[in-house]
C-alpha cells in the first residue's frame, strides 16, 4: 500500500497536467528554468510545459523580457539550444561574495589550443602542434577532463591519431549558441605587426 | 622486493645485472596465488616493479640522437615560417576573442547544481560479492581476447586518465537507458590493454560513486551496466532524488 503511495508520486504527470493558461506561460517557464541545473532545451521546454516550441519560445522571450523590464536579480540566457536561469552582471560583485569564488578562467594556453581545435575540428594533436609550435598533449588533456572537447574518431593516416571536436559544454562555457557564432577567422585582422 | 628497489636505487646492486622478466613473473605468480588478495600489498609490489623496468628500461635505450636537419633553401624555409607564424597569429586572436567571451558569460552565474537533496538514499559502496567476482572474470577475458603485446615493436605513449573514461563509460550508460549496456560494449574493440584497465577502473569508480549499478540476471549471462536515474521500479525513489545531479554530470 506504502509502496504504491509512493510509486503514485513519483509517476511523471506531464501527461495529466491541466492545460496552463496562456497567461501564465512564462511564470511556468520560470519555475522550469529553476528546478533545471543546466540549460533547457526549447524542445524540453515545451515538453514540459504541454505546448508547442513556438509557444514555449514565446512564454521565455515574454520571461526574459519582464526580468529586464523589472530589473531583476536574474537574467535568461540563451546557449547551445536552450536557455538557462542566470544572476544578472549587475550583481556579480555579491553573488562572488556569496559564493566565495571567482569566476574560473582558462589559461591562455587553454584558450589557445581551444581556438585552434574549435575552427580547424575535428583536429588531431600533432596537428595542433604544428600551429602552435610546443607540446600540447598537457592542454589537450586539461580540455578534455573540463568536458570543453571530446574525442570525435581516428584521423586515416599513419598512427591513426586520435580527432578533437568541441563540446556542447564548450558551447555553454563561451555562451555561444552554435559553431557558427564563432567570429569568422576572415574577419580578424590578417596584417599586423607580430609583437 | 622493496629491498631490492633500495638496492638498485643506492647503485649497490647493477640494475644490469637484475633479471626483470624473473622478477616480474614471480610476482605475477605470487599474486595469482593469493587467494584474498590484500591490494595495497600488491599495489606496492607492482609499484616497486614498475619502477624496477622503468629504471633498467632507461639504462638500457641508447641516448637520442640528434638527426641531421635537412637543407631546405633559406628563402622556401623563411615563407614556411612566415606562413606558420601567421597562422599562429590569428588563433592567438581567436583566442583573445575567446577570452572576451568568456569574461562576458562568467558573469552570469547560474543556478548551483544541489550537492545532495535532503533524506536522500545514495547505494552505498558495498557491492555484492558475486559482482565483484563476476567483474573481475570479465576483465580477464577481455584482456586475454586482446592477446599479448607484441614483444617487438613501438611503444606509444598513450594519453588515457580516469576522468576521461569515467565521462565515457556514463555517458554510454545514459544514452542507453533503461536499456542497459552490456559490460562488453563499454570498451571499445580496438582498445589497448591500458585503455581496458582505465575503462575498468572509471566503472569501479563510478560503482563506487553510487552512479551506476551492474546486474546480472544469472551466473554467465551478460553483465549489464544501468545509469541510477534509469533504476526499475523500486529504486525508482532514489534515482528521482538523483535525477538533478546526474544529468548535469
Amino acid at each position: 500500500m506504502a509502496q504504491e503511495m509512493k510509486q503514485k508520486r513519483i509517476t511523471p504527470i506531464n501527461t495529466e497536467a491541466p492545460p496552463l493558461e496562456a497567461r501564465r506561460l512564462p511564470d511556468a517557464v520560470e519555475a522550469v528554468l529553476f528546478v533545471s541545473p543546466g540549460p533547457v532545451s526549447l524542445a524540453r521546454l515545451a515538453y514540459a510545459l504541454g505546448v508547442e516550441e513556438a509557444i514555449a519560445h514565446r512564454a521565455v522571450t515574454e520571461l526574459s523580457a519582464r526580468y529586464e523590464r523589472q530589473k531583476r536579480g536574474l537574467a535568461i540566457v540563451r546557449l547551445a539550444d536552450g536557455y538557462q536561469m542566470c544572476t544578472h552582471p549587475d550583481f556579480l560583485d555579491y553573488v562572488i561574495r556569496i559564493l566565495e569564488t571567482a569566476p574560473a578562467r582558462l589559461s591562455r594556453a587553454a584558450l589557445e589550443t581551444l581556438s585552434i581545435i574549435a575552427y580547424r575540428q575535428p583536429i588531431t594533436l600533432p596537428e595542433i602542434e604544428a600551429i602552435r609550435g610546443v607540446d600540447s598533449a598537457g592542454v589537450v588533456r586539461t580540455l578534455l577532463e573540463r568536458g570543453l572537447i571530446e574525442e570525435a574518431g581516428r584521423k586515416d593516416t599513419v598512427g591513426r591519431p586520435i580527432l578533437y571536436a568541441t563540446t556542447e559544454e564548450f558551447l555553454v562555457y563561451f555562451g555561444l549558441k552554435d559553431l557558427s557564432e564563432l567570429p569568422s577567422l576572415d574577419q580578424l585582422p590578417k596584417e599586423g605587426s607580430m609583437e | 622486493m622493496r629491498a631490492l628497489l633500495y638496492e638498485v636505487r643506492q647503485e649497490r646492486l647493477c640494475i644490469y645485472d637484475v633479471p626483470i622478466s624473473q622478477v616480474v613473473q614471480q610476482i605475477a605468480q605470487f599474486l595469482s596465488l593469493w587467494e584474498d588478495p590484500d591490494l595495497d600489498q600488491a599495489g606496492e609490489c607492482i609499484l616497486a616493479s614498475a619502477e624496477l623496468i622503468e629504471l633498467k628500461s632507461r639504462r638500457l635505450l641508447p641516448a637520442p640522437v640528434q638527426p641531421a636537419e635537412e637543407e631546405e633553401d633559406p628563402e622556401v624555409t623563411e615563407e614556411r615560417l612566415r606562413r606558420q607564424l601567421d597562422e599562429y597569429r590569428r588563433y592567438r586572436e581567436a583566442a583573445e576573442l575567446l577570452r572576451v567571451m568568456e569574461d562576458e558569460r562568467s558573469r552570469y552565474f547560474p543556478r548551483p547544481v544541489p550537492a545532495a537533496l535532503p533524506v536522500q538514499v545514495r547505494p552505498l559502496v558495498a557491492l555484492p560479492e558475486p559482482a565483484v567476482v563476476s567483474l573481475l572474470a570479465a576483465l580477464k577475458r577481455l584482456l586475454e581476447s586482446v592477446g599479448e603485446a607484441p614483444s617487438v615493436g613501438i611503444v606509444a605513449r598513450e594519453r588515457i586518465t580516469l576522468r576521461m573514461k569515467m565521462r565515457e563509460v556514463w555517458q554510454a550508460v545514459l544514452a542507453a537507458g533503461d536499456r542497459g549496456v552490456p559490460f562488453t560494449k563499454l570498451f571499445s574493440r580496438d582498445g589497448s590493454r591500458v585503455e581496458i584497465v582505465a575503462t575498468f577502473l572509471a566503472i569501479l569508480e563510478l560503482l563506487r560513486l553510487g552512479r551506476i549499478r551492474v546486474h546480472q540476471d544469472r551466473p554467465l549471462a551478460e553483465i549489464l551496466v544501468f545509469a541510477w536515474q534509469h533504476g526499475t521500479r523500486d529504486e525508482a525513489e532514489k534515482n528521482h532524488a538523483d535525477q538533478h545531479r546526474s544529468t548535469s554530470a
